[in-house]
């Protein structure tokens, strides 16, 4: 059922990162040859459909907007510098064919505040409207946000990692519950924005946009981590009360962690299996159940069981290796009949 | 030397020496780089000491270098303290060479400080030597002098795989010449009264070689050229002049000071490239062997080894370097890094010495992973990106995420269904529960037949529960008090006493405990169970009902049919008990050392059966020895609802719904309703499982005044349908809002979380006036049909949610949001409702992009201009209207997919917005 195909991007360098676009039909690849390739890949085929030059370092991380805002692309560079790319018609005449020429993309902003190479960008939400945050190896994180009329504002907050920030995730935009005594339950006002970032200070800081002073403070900081912090993901959720956040560290571990703002304001630290070599990267699934966990050379998948504990689903292995076909658990099975899961496993 | 070092073996990928007071050669036992040249990971690969060679002269080792060489593999080069260079044979000790027989013995008493050997033509040896007056303190030693053509070594890729047999003895050549005393010469030497710091060679190609020299205290880099006669070919100062080394791509070269690294660009190389400082003595500084530039070094002290990769440009100008740390295995046990060494022939791999550890340690390619909606998982890992694809994707996805019509006996036929049959057959608009868990299943089959079952009675549909339908009936009338005894032991004086009302009953009912005398429900628990051979459980509630007869039946059956013995076994003694018991119900101690025995059966039916058989009886029983068995809550609360009296009764279904609340268990519906803690039931299951599936499903029969007081039902609807867009699921998304609004009543409305006060009620309002356009939806109340029509207009322009209701095969890129009131557009609505202007500002509303008519419009047949897509899909969606996200252009979604399929750009002259690709389904 599952395959993992290899996909070959023509990159020169080392590829930083892949990101497909909200509907899975644009592949964006980035990496040390200081381009981005975007693919075509609908149709189950993959064709090269642009090469973006424009940074002039490695280009660290990609993230595609919603497509209510037309699919920006926004990428970061050792280069220092954040782009916003955006698809154009070359000219005013209809393309015929769409061929590799056919789609060009441009620059509509650039954003160089940094002081050093920028490692994370991320949309938020699209409820926020166009709404960017980026963070940089000089610590600092900026909240890029478009006016609408091509101006971006910037915060920028200094010092959040003073060693630098790796990464960053949003949390989904949920109206915000309260509960009064009487237990009526009720809706206030807008969601709070909040995004999450890891850094090079080994913490997990959690920030929140306070609309009176019209400014980003950090609610809390998570100090598990005894080594730099190099991916956090927020997971999507379908709960006003419950947040999820998933981080992995240079010091090997992968944590969950998760807050019931019902029954209180802490974080409470899961451990998701033992030891991970080298792990860099984490991933919720759309529906917030399946955790991917990218560590050296293999990629590991994780649900939480109903007795709270993570299990793992199995590991897929490249094809190369896949000759040792890998064990699928029997706690597949149970994930088979679950809502929008991607059915990832089995042989 | 005074601390040990560490060299990879330029012969073997997997061998090591380790050099200090001994020279111990140390081979790991698996490659770590496979054959397709991707590394491995090995972290601490095992290893085997395979040869452990103490020295003649301890502690006199100054430098050393190992002899590139296939035929001699274990040969070094040791520069002494005293100048002298010997050669050592490691593995062979009774090699001449090891003997100390061939040396390069120094005209003066100087210390040899660095020795090189030419990767490219290994017979040359470079050494540097500390400064004497009168001597050159740069040497370079053929080792084969006598006019002979050096062999080379194909060292580009490492091992020279096609290395001949004439290279062999090329070898033994030089062998016999290592053997003679006179077969080293000096073939250039430079440097007169210069101290060597440190020395590299730079193109060994070419023979040119870099060394770092100290004259009259001026620190100077230099690159020397053998062929050239002044010998320096380009030179420049330098404040770093230790662990001078070249990288090779043979442009830049790297150099250390105490506490900084230096990067020179040969090409420019008055200024540094790069200046790195840092706060300790750097150990050791190197550039990588092989694959594209990198430089490690690492400083005292610490564990972290530090990396500077280079970032080539094809336009070879503006090269960057990117910094980057890396943490080793080491790190955990907090040991500064003493040395480590590149591997010749793996790109990433090193050998790293803290302390008195190695690690074979290959530096990790980065790796991310992406969750995507299509695709699965996308993982990039170095060079190398994987998709996984799941094959059969989409079936798999659909009949996973939702629902099916189950028309016309076809059951498994999906979507062969006109949009008038459905909407007259709302009752067999049925979910596709098959790819569900089997305990899902059941639940949601069991929660439509409690709304069915209750429905006829009460208004439309809420299900309130076991618990308020009881709460409901018990101020008015109480239940009575009967006696039942055992049927078919007519003469017996034993009975149980149970409580009856008609409330009762129906709760029996929808446990499933109804149908054992009439089969008239829909739903029959008892047969399905025992299709599913849950003879025990048959049995057990038939006991529970007193209806020995029919208990025993199943067994019999179930033995017969199973051929269990112990259902044999397990009747009997069920006869047996109860006998006893209606002859001896006052003998105590019979029915405690009965029960004795009974409780030590597994299975929790077996073990309340015979529990209930063996209480005797009372009025106020709590009959906690069954209900707090293992059983179904179906089976506890039908127990319940019959022999406790109506305290208890009430005490006990609060205490299992607010465990099942608790729990998130589904099966608490069957208490609570889809009421208020119903809802939080539901949430709790959701947080555990992230299913949002079954919860928007259940959501759909959350009555709308439980809406206001838990808002997040209309999340887990909104969310999912969110999830389905994102999966592109449109057509999916659309039949959950039309079964929806005919189960609801209600016009299905879309999420806008910021208008959402404004407009909750009104989903599609007048775009200039922002008036409502629907009319009043109490004229709906049988079907919504005739509501939407008149809205199909935008509300507001903000779109925010991409709805769409197409399918793959119907127009794509627009996105739909009057889809979600698509019940409104079938065909048997009439034209006559139409709003073709705003009733308050008189604006014309919008039209069809591509007829011209009204949206409100409906289209006889579309195909008058094109030929219709065969898709059947279409001809549900057809009538919706359907627009772009980005122009926001758009039309009757047939007219448009017809246009799409032909065109790439948006119906309206003078609009060059490519609206299908947005999605790219068309492509």
């Amino acid at each position: 059922m599952t395959q993992i195909n290899a996909v070959d991007t023509g990159h020169e360098e080392l590829i930083h990162d892949a990101q497909l676009d909200y509907y899975g039909i644009r592949l964006a690849s980035c990496s040390s040859d200081k381009s981005i390739k975007i693919f075509d890949v609908s149709n189950n085929q993959q064709r090269l459909i642009a090469d973006l030059k424009g940074h002039e370092g490695p280009v660290w991380q990609l993230s595609w907007s919603h497509p209510t805002f037309g699919s920006l692309l926004a990428s970061c560079s050792y280069d220092r510098k954040v782009l916003i790319w955006k698809e154009t018609t070359s000219s005013g005449l209809p393309p015929q064919s769409n061929t590799a020429g056919g789609t060009q993309y441009s620059v509509i902003y650039e954003y160089d505040k940094h002081t050093s190479s920028v490692n994370t960008v991320a949309w938020a939400p699209y409820e926020y409207g166009l709404m960017l945050a980026c963070g940089s190896s000089d610590g600092s994180i900026s909240i890029l946000s478009s006016t609408g009329d091509g101006r971006w504002t910037v915060k920028k907050i200094n010092d959040c990692h003073p060693p630098g920030v790796n990464a960053l995730s949003w949390a989904p935009a949920v109206l915000p519950q309260s509960s009064d005594e009487s237990g009526v339950q009720g809706i206030t006002g807008e969601p709070v924005k909040r995004f999450v970032s890891a850094g090079c200070d080994c913490l997990i800081r959690i920030w929140k946009f306070r609309e009176q002073d019209d400014g980003w403070i950090e609610e809390t900081h998570l100090d598990q981590h005894n080594d730099w912090v190099r991916d956090v993901a927020w997971a999507p959720t379908f709960s006003f009360h419950r947040d999820k956040i998933a981080s992995c560290s240079q010091d090997g571990h992968v944590y969950v962690f998760t807050r019931d703002i019902r029954s209180s304001t802490n974080w409470e630290c899961t451990q998701i299996g033992t030891h991970f070599n080298d792990v860099w990267s984490v991933s919720w699934s759309l529906t917030g159940d399946i955790l991917a966990v990218a560590a050296a050379d293999k990629v590991s998948l994780w649900k939480v069981g109903l007795d709270g504990k993570y299990q793992c689903l199995t590991t897929p292995h490249t094809s190369a290796s896949s000759a040792g076909s890998p064990s699928v658990s029997s706690a597949v099975d149970s994930t088979a009949g679950e809502t929008g899961n991607i059915p990832l496993m089995a042989t | 030397m005074q601390k040990t070092e560490i060299h990879w073996s330029p012969n073997d990928r997997n061998q090591l020496a380790e050099i200090g007071a001994e020279i111990i050669i140390h081979t790991f036992d698996r490659p770590l780089s496979g054959e397709s040249g991707k590394c491995v990971l090995g972290g601490t690969n095992k290893r085997t000491t395979s040869l452990n060679y103490p020295l003649h002269e301890k502690n006199y080792i100054k430098c050393c270098a190992w002899w590139p060489s296939q035929e001699y593999p274990y040969v070094f080069a040791i520069g002494q303290p005293n100048g002298r260079i010997i050669f050592e044979n490691v593995k062979d000790r009774s090699d001449p060479l090891s003997q100390g027989r061939i040396v390069i013995d120094p005209r003066q008493g100087r210390a040899c400080v660095a020795l090189a050997w030419n990767s490219k033509h290994p017979n040359l040896l470079l050494s540097g030597y500390d400064r004497h007056r009168t001597e050159n303190c740069l040497t370079i030693w053929d080792i084969n002098h006598n006019g002979m053509s050096s062999p080379t070594i194909p060292n580009g890729t490492g091992l020279p795989t096609s290395s001949s047999a004439t290279n062999i003895e090329e070898y033994k050549r030089y062998d016999m010449y290592l053997h003679n005393q006179q077969s080293c010469k000096a073939i250039f030497e430079q440097g007169t009264h210069e101290q060597c710091h440190s020395l590299t060679w730079f193109k060994p190609n070419e023979k040119l070689f870099a060394a770092c020299t100290t004259q009259h205290n001026t620190r100077t880099i230099k690159i020397y050229d053998p062929r050239v006669p002044s010998g320096s070919v380009l030179s420049f100062s330098t404040k770093g002049p230790f662990n001078l080394c070249c990288d090779t791509s043979e442009r830049y070269l790297a150099s250390s000071s105490d506490k900084t690294v230096y990067v020179y660009d040969t090409r420019s190389a008055d200024k540094a490239l790069i200046v790195r400082e840092e706060h300790e003595p750097i150990v050791k500084l190197s550039w990588n062997r092989i694959g594209s530039p990198q430089l490690g070094y690492c400083i005292k002290d610490s564990p972290k080894f530090h990396l500077l990769s280079m970032s080539t440009n094809i336009v070879q100008d503006n090269d960057v370097f990117v910094h980057r740390l890396l943490q080793c295995p080491i790190q955990r046990y907090r040991i500064g890094l003493a040395s480590f060494d590149w591997n010749y022939f793996d790109e990433h791999r090193l050998v790293l010495l803290g302390g008195k550890e190695y690690f074979d340690y290959v530096i990790p390619s980065r790796s991310t992973i992406n969750y995507s909606p299509r695709n699965g998982l996308l993982w990039t890992n170095g060079h190398e990106m994987y998709s996984s694809i799941i094959s059969q994707d989409q079936n798999q996805l659909t009949s996973k995420v939702l629902f099916t019509y189950d028309l016309s006996n076809v059951q498994n036929e999906r979507r062969s269904v006109t949009p008038t049959q459905s909407t007259l057959n709302t009752e067999i608009i049925q979910m596709d529960l098959r790819t569900m868990s089997k305990e899902t299943q059941s639940t949601i089959e069991q929660i439509q037949r409690w709304i069915k079952n209750t429905s006829t009675a009460r208004d439309p549909y809420p299900f309130v529960g076991v618990i308020d339908a009881l709460k409901e009936v018990q101020p008015s009338s109480k239940s009575i008090v009967k006696q039942q005894s055992w049927s078919s032991m007519t003469n017996s004086t034993h009975t149980k006493t149970i409580f009856d009302s008609p409330e009762r009953q129906i709760v029996g009912q929808l446990c499933g405990w109804s149908n054992i005398d009439s089969k008239s429900g829909g739903y029959d628990r008892m047969a399905s169970l025992l299709e599913q051979d849950e003879y025990e459980k048959v049995a057990a509630i038939y006991i529970f009902q007193m209806n020995i007869t029919r208990a025993m039946e199943v067994l019999n059956e179930g033995h017969q049919r199973g051929g269990k013995e112990e259902l044999a076994t397990l009747s009997l003694a069920l006869f047996g008990s109860i006998r006893a018991t209606l002859t001896n119900h006052n003998d105590e101690s019979f029915i405690h050392d009965f029960s004795s025995v009974t409780k030590l059966f597994h299975r929790p039916y077996v073990r309340a059966m015979f529990a209930f058989i063996l209480t005797p009886d009372g009025n106020d029983l709590s009959y906690e020895c069954v209900l707090d068995e293992q059983l179904d809550l179906n089976d506890k609360v039908a127990f319940a609802a019959k022999y406790l009296n109506d305290h208890l009764l009430e005490k006990k279904l609060e205490k299992l719904a607010d465990e099942s609340r608790e729990k998130g268990d589904l099966q608490g519906i069957l208490l609570t309703g889809l009421k208020q803690s119903g809802c939080e039931l539901i949430q709790n299951y959701l947080d555990q499982t992230s299913d949002i599936r079954t919860a928007a499903l259940l959501a759909i029969y959350v009555p709308e005044d439980v809406h206001q007081e838990c808002r997040y039902v209309q999340e887990w609807i909104e969310g999912f349908r969110v999830l389905l867009d994102e999966l592109q699921m449109w057509n999916e998304r659309a039949e959950f809002d039309i079964y929806r609004s005919h189960i609801s009543g209600t016009a299905p409305h879309r999420r806008h979380l910021f208008d959402r006060s404004i407009n909750f009620n009104h989903h599609f309002s007048c775009i200039f006036c922002q008036t409502p356009l629907e009319t009043h939806p109490g004229m709906s109340n049988q079907t919504p049909t005739p509501v939407g029509l008149s809205s199909n207009v935008n509300s507001t322009p903000i779109t925010t949610t991409p709805v769409r209701p197409q399918t793959r095969g119907s127009q794509q890129t627009m996105s739909n949001r009057i889809s979600a009131s698509s019940s409104s557009s079938y065909p048997q609505s009439q034209n006559s409702d139409l709003l073709m202007v705003c009733s308050k500002c008189r604006q014309v509303l919008p039209r069809c992009s591509i007829c011209m008519m009204s949206l409100t419009t409906y289209i006889e047949d579309a195909s008058y201009a094109y030929e219709p897509l065969p898709d059947k899909h279409t001809l549900m969606s057809s009538q919706w209207f359907t627009w772009c996200r980005l122009c926001r252009h758009g039309g009757h979604a047939e007219h448009v997919s017809n246009w799409f399929a032909m065109n790439q750009q948006c119906p309206i002259a003078k609009c060059f917005c490519r609206c299908t690709l947005i999605d790219g389904i068309f492509c």
